[in-house]
């Protein structure tokens, strides 16, 4: 412990701390990774009020009934809300400048209620634009199994 | 004032690792069953209060990500966190909400998903946020956290400290763990069920930090506990046998820590737990209670260390200091005894630490309702009291239940 540099009535210590988290992400999350493998975007469906919700999620919040029913959606979906960001997360934490500028839009899927936040590769991105998903070569199972979304022509 | 009742109560299974479910979805089963006990939906709500101690899963704000999956959609939410009475305390503000008037039907949610969080990073951050007043009082934090600043450290000192004052024998402790352990094995929502468990077993575990072997000290555990509270007349409608909680009650002592100063306050002996004292005193002041140790039917004291069973049954003003172990020895406590303490198992059987609280209360309203089933002890019980320990371990706590409101005027 030292004392606080040129601070009166402060103390400094440093403390080492790592900790390792395991959170589970859920069964209807699972599933909807699962579905990801194989190039499925899955999500599931409220049968009292028929919201579908992309990413899944167990329970309907607004009926609060379970969504035991799952649909496959399309590829295809509408940009609600977007930025584009011009600084990211190195591996080390700090802040540092993208080489290019990265379009991050909220799109709904064709046939989903809710929004998912995904990478757009767009000349011109606007509110309404169309956009369809393209997938990695081999998706393993996590969410860059999307690597990206592209306008559609 | 209004009278408050308990109409509902839902607990999940807790196990030390739930993998396969989130935290929404973990706390949900919990949240579903007390719906479905209380045979109501989340649209008769008026709000919800819920805690958890978020440091232990590592997730800020975990009671607004679950919101929906516990029935908040349109509704209030308040969140309370007390430490280790964050059960007790959110079921003290679910009865605030209700005994005043400004809701009528209300859900007190608690839970941990311990098993998401590094086990010592949880503590560590409680520990770390502790360093202030460490230095405060002039503490070294390397000393505390390398001599017992961990879970176990909160109780050693105080158990060697209640060993001395009150008699008890490590055989006691080791009888603590059976009576508490072979309970739990009849409760469903327990974690460490040990049917058949022997003093002699227990007295075979490793030793843990003095005095206290493995065998005294409780889980980690995944689970949640949630309860339905309503007004009087409202659970008329709902069931024939409500609990009403009649009071409340928690008293905070003087700044203490973990550590060193271990479960009292800086100053004093940390098995005095006079502040659990004040908050009995209090509690059965207000539920119209003038002899405890006549008129109340079954305990449930928060007790995660084998020690803390007989401390606080002592502390919540059922017998004179020192009794408890040969009351224990009596055979009164057991499931067919004359006072029955911790027939749910206990929180040395169960620990989703910011569930722990809410369940001691939870469990006297089984008991009372006569829905806890195998666990369900012989006597009729009219009145129970629920305890828990916590806040930076000074505070205590309490909440009286009857069969009856209270008696006013
Ligand atoms: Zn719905």
């Amino acid at each position: 412990m030292k004392s606080g540099e040129g601070l009166k009535n402060v103390k400094r210590m440093s403390v080492p701390f790592a900790p390792v988290f395991n959170w589970s992400v859920g069964n209807w999350m699972e599933q909807f990774f699962d579905g990801l493998k194989q190039k499925k975007i899955l999500a599931s469906k409220c049968a009292a009020c028929g919201r579908v919700y992309l990413p899944p999620r167990m329970i309907c919040e607004r009926c609060f009934d379970k969504t035991e029913e799952w649909v496959e959606l399309p590829e295809t979906g509408t940009v609600e809300t977007y930025t584009m960001a011009h600084v990211g997360v190195a591996d080390n934490g700090e802040l540092e400048d993208l080489p290019e500028p990265q379009i991050i839009a909220m799109v709904k899927h064709d046939g989903a209620d809710t929004c998912m936040a995904v990478r757009v590769d767009a000349q011109d991105c606007n509110v309404g634009l169309r956009v369809k998903a393209v997938w990695n070569a081999e998706p393993d199972g996590v969410l860059d199994a999307l690597s990206a979304y592209r306008a559609l022509d | 004032m209004r009278d408050v009742a308990v109409v509902g109560v839902g607990l999940s299974k807790h196990v030390s690792k739930r993998r396969d479910v989130n935290i929404p979805e973990l706390v949900w089963e919990g949240v579903s069953a007390a719906y479905e006990d209380a045979g109501i939906t989340p649209r008769d709500l008026d709000g919800i209060i819920t805690g958890n101690m978020p440091a232990f899963e590592g997730v800020n704000l975990p009671e607004l990500w679950g919101a929906g999956h516990w029935g908040a959609y349109n509704k209030p939410v308040l969140r309370i966190t007390t430490g280790g009475t964050t059960g007790g305390s959110v079921g003290h503000g679910a009865f605030y909400a209700v005994a005043s008037g400004l809701m009528d039907t209300v859900i007190a949610i608690a839970f941990e998903k311990q098993s998401d969080g590094d086990s010592t990073a949880g503590l560590n951050t409680v520990a770390v946020a502790d360093m202030a007043p460490f230095l405060s009082y002039g503490i070294d934090p390397a000393f505390m956290l390398a001599f017992g600043g961990g879970a176990v450290g909160v109780a050693v000192y105080q158990a060697s400290s209640y060993m001395k004052r009150s008699g008890c024998t490590p055989h006691h402790l080791d009888k603590v763990s059976v009576l508490c352990r072979t309970n739990a094995a009849k409760n469903p929502a327990a974690h460490l069920k040990q049917p058949g468990l022997t003093p002699e077993e227990v007295a075979r575990t490793a030793l843990m930090q003095y005095p206290l072997r493995f065998g005294h000290v409780c889980p980690a555990s995944d689970g949640a506990c949630a309860m339905i509270l309503t007004t009087a007349e409202k659970a008329k409608k709902l069931t024939d046998k409500p609990a009403f909680i009649r009071s409340v009650a928690s008293c905070s002592e003087e700044g203490a820590l973990v550590g060193i100063a271990a479960a009292g306050t800086a100053n004093t002996d940390p098995c005095a737990q006079e502040g659990c004292k004040v908050a009995a005193a209090n509690a059965y002041r207000k539920a119209g209670i003038k002899e405890p140790r006549q008129e109340i039917d079954l305990a449930e004291p928060y007790a995660p260390f084998a020690h803390q069973l007989l401390m606080f049954y002592e502390r919540l003003l059922l017998c004179d200091e020192g009794e408890a172990p040969s009351i224990l020895d009596s055979g009164s406590m057991e499931l067919d005894g004359a006072l029955p303490v911790c027939p749910s198992g206990g929180v040395i059987s169960t620990n989703a630490i910011g569930a722990s609280a809410l369940e001691r209360i939870a469990e006297a309203a089984l008991q009372i309702m006569g829905k806890a089933g195998e666990h369900q002890v012989e006597k009729d019980v009219h009145k129970a009291v629920a305890h828990g320990w916590g806040g930076a371990v000074n505070l205590n706590v309490v909440a009286v239940l009857a069969d009856t409101p209270t008696p006013r005027g």
